[in-house]
């Protein structure tokens, strides 16, 4: 069974830079699954005047939906990282602040080419390519 | 008053406590025999309906009421067909205590009431209670887009869902959930039976005897001995009297009844008379004594045997429990008490304590309430019955609610044991009362998780749970830390729910609220949903344009699958059509119209910008000749206010059935192929008395049939098109004015897969304005006229056509071609055709002196004065081209003007155009220079360079044919031989070649002054033939002639142009030399005209001359206009070398050069002067006589002929040097007077005696003098210096 449902980046004003279902299921479920990264932005919205403490952008776990968490990273520009995991799974929390690290260096990777317009979404094959690569480890 | 009342139910449903009493109501069973049923209905009012309309009017006047009775309090009557309630005092008293009730109510209930079908009824009726409330958005203006929106959406929206409370209200009060409470168990009885009925009293015994009740109050374990009132309906009937004392001896006196209907009356004489006597109605009889004699002691009764069954139970219970964990019977007491419930199943203590405890709860005793419910939870088992127990605990909730005290705790077990036992229902019910109690409590995020998690619950009603949803939305915008996304999420799922219970207004309301969330923020797969969402609920909801908007968006992105796509369309389609009058939807979403390359095609305009740059010039002249417009100078200040002079653009005229033609770029967004049929223009007309028309409907057949009989204004054509997946096509359509008025073209009208009708209107660029203040701090648009027409009446048309016209044709080539006019008008003629050209120094109109058409100046137009097209009149205007251009290609663009012969007010002419490319090819280059002749003060030197340029092969040989000269007063004779070309060859140019031809220059007459002042004088021409043996060129005639001319008006022109541009490009004086030069003002000028022939048309390969025989000997005329030959003077004596002006005069390239002489040295002046010398060798004995002494006579010359000179003549001394080089010093002096101040006046000629001085023989230049000129009284003062040698023989004669 996969762990990570969904990857997503949202930009600086709350655009969606790329957005990538992993559930594999129905139509009906991807579009749960947006609704639920969106839903997460209010939380990730309130979280950092509360709570940030030094360099850590790692937000931890946003909320819990009946059958998913969702987790939240927040770099220094405002891009946000979110990831849907399935209930079910126990996944540490290390594990999760390793793969947004990981998943951090391939959104600067790629959003470092020259072709890429920034804030505009990601549409680069080789991005979706390794952020499928590191979604199968975890 | 009315309005206050209303005010009050309203509020009523926002108390959650009113709520809870109304459904917490007990009932009177209300059953009537079938002939009193068919008794009322025959009178077109069932029994509910008059008891309705009975209630309805007591209501109206209830503040009446009160004052007039005191036992009734207040009667509050809802109109609900369902329930009759009243509102009444009852007192009640129970073992020690005494229950006053001032809001007593009692719900009146069918049996089929009682019987209570299904949920999903009630729970749809309920809905449909509060249909009406539904709006089309929360609050109007307000969205929410960002987090900061959402404080203000709470203060301007403080109850965005209104509906809420009343359908908790109206939830509440309708569902009876009879299997675990018995607040809806009948607590009396109404027994109705008819006079009319065989036997009244027996029926009145068989509708509900005790022994054998109906079956649904068995099921329910409902007590059968409920008291029971029995009411005999009669009408006017004499034996009721007696009815009545039978049923008292039957029933009982107390329990007996008479009910008088009208039959006549409509409503039975039923109705509520509150003037009449309270008293005498009978029907308010029966039910004061309902509430005070008969229920009351029910209770009590009920009461007391429930107690007593309960502790008698109790008794047993510890032992009973170790036996079996079922419940518990008690079928002693029963027994003992009456005999009825022997006959029945035993009742449970559950259900005792439950009845007990729902009484008293029904007495508003909710102490004693809650501890029964509490008993009654001890005694229940979660597992076994958790609808029972979830029940109880909700009952302990309300209770303490009720109370005032602590709630949640309980109402979470119920809803918990809800949820086991699958009872959804109540479960709501449960929500709805704890999330109100959340609410005061402020505590919106748990309240939000209530609703949300009782939504989303399996088989949960479909609007139950929108409406649920929809609070967990707003819930979540409350309090410190609003989630507005995660609200808009939950409100789009409301959105979806309410869409399941086919609420579609409700739904709308959803998703467009949350829209404004996700609007322009590129959720791919939300936007998506809800913009599906959006169409289908706007369609529904019959907002037609907001739905095509929102299909716009959603198939602009083009994100969706192939698939996906063909099922938008698809159901896009399905629903227009069900939805749209006439099949016709207006504005359709696709396909994408490209705007900016709408390009409209008319005879008389052309559309093409690129094009248009060249055209218009040319109408813009017409039109200021045909003084249709006058745009005025502006100068100096005017410009400031070149605002108000700009002329406002037009609609364009065009004429009636003519047709238009636009050109539209259309393009298919989608991944689907998609079928158009009979795409065609619409457009708007407007009749000049006002009447619009337009075209904006179904192209069907009859819409067809009506434009082919021309009932329509204009006509259409039609076109069927297939745009495959991202398809752009470019299509032209045409549309035909068929009447006068005003023709506004506003887009395609198409029919989309042969199913639905619709448009696309163009939207045309429009400029801003920006000149005055209003406009520039308003924001607004100049109307784009470039589909807008006004129609006129017909008038001819005119098409013109180049005939023969060569495509190439080599420079100062002649050749003759045709322009061809036709006047497609059938019914009128034309006539002033007049003529304007691109290049008007190219073509010459006519074909002799006697029909041609000359132009005068570059800027005006050729009439055509002899044309005059009948209709259907083609004609030929026969022109001559000259390749007077320089080379290269070039299009020539020819603008027709005509008028019709009956004249047209709105359009005084119309133009027609035609073009063609040509290329002009090198041919010969020719270049003349000039010179005053040293032999004769009055003639000059021509020389003429001709040059065939073309090096490297492949060019034309040109034959020199004939030279012609035109001047006043000058004529040419060749310089070089006398009678014959000795030699042909030099007239003969191969590629590469040139030849050099002299001439002198002598005057044919002699000017004068008087002749000067006569302008129009005759030209001389001189024809000088190369060959005598071929016939010459006329060259004073068409066209030769006429060319020249305009050769030198662009000659003239371009001069002018050039001056204009130096004026503007320096302030500073031209050079010296224009102001020493008289100017273009003198006579000293001729034109010369070089004719060539060549007979090789191809470029490729040498000539041979047997060959060119078989060709068309092609001819040109090289013009060289204004050859000035004015005497060239200099000013330092450096330069006064012999042949000076010679030197460089001619090269290869064929041009003069003389470059190397600075032009502020060389000047020209009008003087002309001449050592006239007797003997130009002189023999002298200088033994005998050792100075040689001659005279010599200067002969000076005025050639200007209105200049005066003013002359000083000055020898130089010996040791004067001429030549810095030379070094040396003369050899000779002058003598005499040697200096001469003389004036001359124009044209005078004059001689001065000079004497000049040889010391020893040899040859003497006689240069040694300079002549200082004044023009004009001094203006300009130089020192000419000689540059011709006149050379003296001095020989010694020794003899």
């Amino acid at each position: 069974m996969k762990k990570i449902v969904c990857v997503a980046v949202v930009g600086k004003v709350n655009d969606p830079l790329f957005i990538h279902d992993y559930s594999g299921g129905s139509e009906e479920n991807r579009l749960k699954l947006n609704y639920i990264v969106h839903c997460s932005l209010d939380i990730i919205e309130e979280k950092p005047g509360a709570k940030k403490v030094g360099n850590d952008m790692y937000l931890g776990l946003l909320y819990p939906t009946e059958d998913y968490k969702v987790y939240g990273y927040l770099t220094n520009t405002k891009i946000k990282f979110i990831i849907v995991v399935m209930d079910s799974t126990d996944i540490k929390d290390n594990d999760i602040r390793q793969f947004f690290k990981k998943l951090h260096v391939l959104y600067v990777q790629t959003t470092s080419s020259t072709f890429y317009k920034p804030n505009s979404k990601i549409e680069s094959n080789k991005f979706l390519n390794n952020v499928t690569t590191i979604v199968q480890t975890l | 008053m009315s309005q206050l009342l209303q005010q009050q139910q309203q509020n009523q449903h926002k108390d959650i406590r009113t709520s809870i009493q109304s459904w917490a109501t007990p009932s009177v069973l209300v059953i009537t025999s079938p002939t009193v049923q068919k008794q009322f209905k025959r009178m077109s009012h069932s029994l509910i309906d008059i008891l309705t309309q009975y209630l309805e009017k007591k209501k109206g006047n209830r503040k009446r009421r009160e004052t007039v009775s005191d036992d009734i309090k207040s009667i509050n009557i809802s109109i609900d067909t369902l329930f009759l309630l009243l509102l009444l005092l009852a007192s009640i008293k129970v073992g020690e205590s005494y229950y006053e009730l001032n809001d007593f109510k009692v719900n009146f209930i069918t049996l089929q009431q009682l019987e209570q079908t299904s949920y999903d009824t009630i729970l749809k009726d309920v809905a449909a209670s509060v249909d009406s409330l539904a709006t089309d958005e929360y609050c109007s203006n307000v969205d929410i887009k960002s987090k900061q929106d959402v404080p203000y959406f709470n203060k301007v929206c403080q109850d965005p869902t209104p509906w809420f409370e009343r359908y908790r209200h109206q939830y509440l009060k309708s569902l009876k959930c009879n299997e675990v409470e018995t607040f809806a168990h009948p607590i009396a009885c109404l027994l109705i039976a008819s006079v009319e009925d065989p036997n009244p009293i027996g029926m009145l015994v068989k509708m509900f005897e005790p022994s054998k009740p109906p079956s649904i109050i068995s099921q329910f374990n409902i007590d059968p001995n409920i008291p029971k009132i029995h009411i005999l309906a009669h009408s006017e009937n004499t034996e009721s009297e007696k009815r009545l004392s039978e049923m008292k001896n039957t029933f009982g006196a107390n329990n007996s009844y008479l009910l008088r209907v009208n039959q006549k009356e409509d409503d039975g004489g039923l109705s509520f008379d509150p003037t009449a006597n309270l008293a005498s109605n009978p029907l308010n009889t029966i039910i004061n004594d309902l509430i005070t004699k008969h229920i009351p002691p029910y209770i009590e009764k009920s009461i007391s045997e429930l107690n007593e069954n309960i502790t008698a139970n109790k008794k047993s219970f510890f032992s009973k429990m170790k036996v079996s964990l079922r419940i518990g019977y008690k079928k002693n007491e029963k027994e003992g008490d009456d005999k009825e419930s022997s006959t029945s199943t035993s009742i449970p203590v559950e259900t005792c304590l439950r009845r007990l405890s729902d009484l008293y709860f029904l007495l508003q005793d909710y102490e004693t309430a809650l501890s029964f419910y509490r008993n009654l939870s001890k005694e229940l088992n979660s597992d076994k019955s958790p609808n029972h127990y979830a029940a109880s605990f909700e009952m302990i909730g309300i209770c303490n609610f009720m109370l005032n005290k602590e709630t949640d705790a309980q109402f979470e077990t119920a809803l918990n044991g809800y949820q086991r036992g699958n009872l959804n229902v109540c479960a709501v019910r449960t929500t709805f009362i704890q999330g109100e109690i959340l609410k005061r409590k402020s505590n919106f995020k748990m309240l939000a998780d209530l609703y949300k998690t009782m939504a989303e619950r399996e088989n949960l009603d479909a609007f139950c749970a929108a409406i649920l949803l929809e609070q967990a939305g707003f819930c979540l915008l409350q309090g410190q830390s609003p989630s507005f996304r995660k609200a808009c999420m939950r409100i789009v799922l409301a959105g979806d729910k309410y869409a399941e219970s086919s609420k579609r207004k409700h739904a709308l309301r959803c998703f467009r609220f949350s829209y404004s969330v996700y609007e322009g923020r590129d959720w791919m797969g939300i936007d998506d949903h809800l913009h599906l969402s959006l169409v289908r609920y706007s369609f529904f909801q019959g907002h037609t344009s907001d739905a095509l908007r929102f299909i716009n968006k959603l198939l602009e992105k083009n994100s969706q699958s192939f698939q996906s796509q063909n099922s938008i369309i698809r159901e896009f389609l399905y629903i227009s059509k069900s939805y749209t009058k006439d099949n016709y939807i207006g504005e359709l979403p696709i396909p994408v119209i490209a705007n900016d390359r709408i390009t409209v095609l008319l005879s008389d305009y052309t559309s093409d910008a690129h094009q248009q740059v060249w055209w218009s010039d040319m109408e813009e002249a017409f039109k200021k000749e045909a003084s249709i417009i006058t745009k005025p100078v502006l100068q100096g200040f005017d410009l400031w206010k070149r605002d108000l002079f700009i002329e406002v653009e037009k609609e364009k005229t065009i004429v009636v059935e003519e047709p238009i033609t636009v050109d539209v770029e259309i393009r298919n967004p989608l991944q689907i192929p998609l079928q158009f049929n009979s795409v065609h223009l619409v457009a708007t007309y407007k009749s000049p008395d006002g009447i619009e028309e337009s075209n904006m409907s179904p192209l069907d057949q009859v819409q067809l049939q009506r434009m082919e009989n021309g009932e329509l204004p204009f006509k259409v054509e039609t076109i069927d098109i297939l745009l495959g997946p991202s398809e752009t096509k470019k299509l032209k359509f045409s549309i035909i004015p068929l009447k006068q008025g005003l023709l506004n073209i506003r887009g395609i009208g198409l029919c989309m897969c042969g199913t639905i009708w619709g448009k696309r209107e163009f939207k045309l660029k429009q400029k801003r304005l920006n000149k005055t203040k209003t406009q520039r701090e308003s924001i607004s648009y100049e109307q784009n006229l470039s589909l807008t027409f006004s129609v006129t009446s017909p008038m001819p048309r005119l098409e013109a056509q180049f005939v023969d016209f060569p495509s190439s044709i080599c420079f100062g080539e002649m050749k003759q071609a045709k322009l061809l006019l036709k006047n497609c008008s059938n019914k009128m003629g034309l006539k002033n055709v007049r003529i304007r050209i691109s290049h008007p120094t190219l073509v010459c109109f006519g074909s002799n002196n006697q029909d041609a058409c000359i132009l005068n100046s570059l800027n005006s137009s050729i009439q055509l004065n002899s044309i005059e097209l009948t209709a259907g009149a083609t004609v030929m205007v026969p022109i001559w081209v000259r390749g007077g251009l320089s080379v290269g290609k070039y299009t020539l663009r020819c603008l027709v003007y005509y008028e019709s012969e009956s004249g047209n007010t709105d359009l005084k002419y119309r133009l027609a155009r035609c073009q063609t490319d040509f290329e002009v090819r090198p041919s010969l280059r020719i270049s003349t220079f000039s010179q005053q002749s040293s032999t004769d003060l009055d003639a000059y030197l021509l020389g003429l360079e001709v040059d065939n340029p073309i090096i490297g092969g492949g060019g034309d040989v040109f034959f020199l044919k004939q030279i012609s000269s035109i001047s006043k007063y000058w004529k040419i004779e060749p310089l070089s031989y006398h009678t014959d070309v000795p030699n042909s060859v030099i007239l003969t140019l191969h590629p590469g070649q040139f030849t050099n031809l002299f001439f002198r220059i002598t005057p044919s007459i002699k000017p004068t002054a008087a002749l000067n002042e006569e302008k129009g004088g005759d030209q001389t021409v001189t024809n000088i033939s190369f060959d005598k043996n071929e016939p010459m060129y006329d060259s004073s005639s068409f066209p030769v002639y006429q060319f020249l001319d305009y050769e030198k008006l662009a000659v003239a022109d371009q001069l002018h142009h050039q001056q204009l541009q130096l004026q503007q490009q320096a302030n500073k004086p031209n050079t010296i030399s224009n102001n020493l030069g008289t100017g273009n003002e003198h006579h000293n000028q001729l034109d010369l005209m070089l004719f060539w022939e060549s007979n090789s048309t191809s470029k490729l390969g040498t000539v041979s001359s047997s060959n060119s025989q078989h060709q068309p000997t092609r001819m040109g005329v090289l013009n060289s206009t204004s050859i000035s030959f004015l005497p060239v003077h200099y000013n330092d004596p450096l330069l006064a070398t012999p042949w000076g002006s010679w030197k460089n005069t001619t090269s290869p390239t064929g041009k003069t050069s003389t470059l190397h002489i600075d032009p502020a040295l060389k000047f020209q002046a009008p003087i002309r002067y001449q050592i006239l010398t007797p003997d130009s060798t002189i023999k002298h004995n200088f033994a005998k006589l050792s100075i040689c002494t001659m005279p010599l006579k200067l002969q000076l010359s005025n050639c200007s002929t209105h200049q005066t000179l003013q002359l000083i003549v000055d020898t130089l001394l010996p040791h004067e040097n001429l030549d810095a080089q030379s070094q040396s010093t003369s050899q000779y002096f002058w003598t005499g007077i040697t200096k001469h101040s003389v004036q001359l006046s124009p044209l005078e000629n004059i001689e001065l005696p000079l004497n000049i001085c040889f010391l020893q023989p040899g040859t003497f230049n006689i240069n040694r003098f300079k002549i200082n000129i004044k023009i004009n009284n001094g203006d300009v003062s130089k020192d000419i210096y000689t540059t011709v040698q006149n050379l003296i023989n001095v020989l010694a004669d020794d003899q």
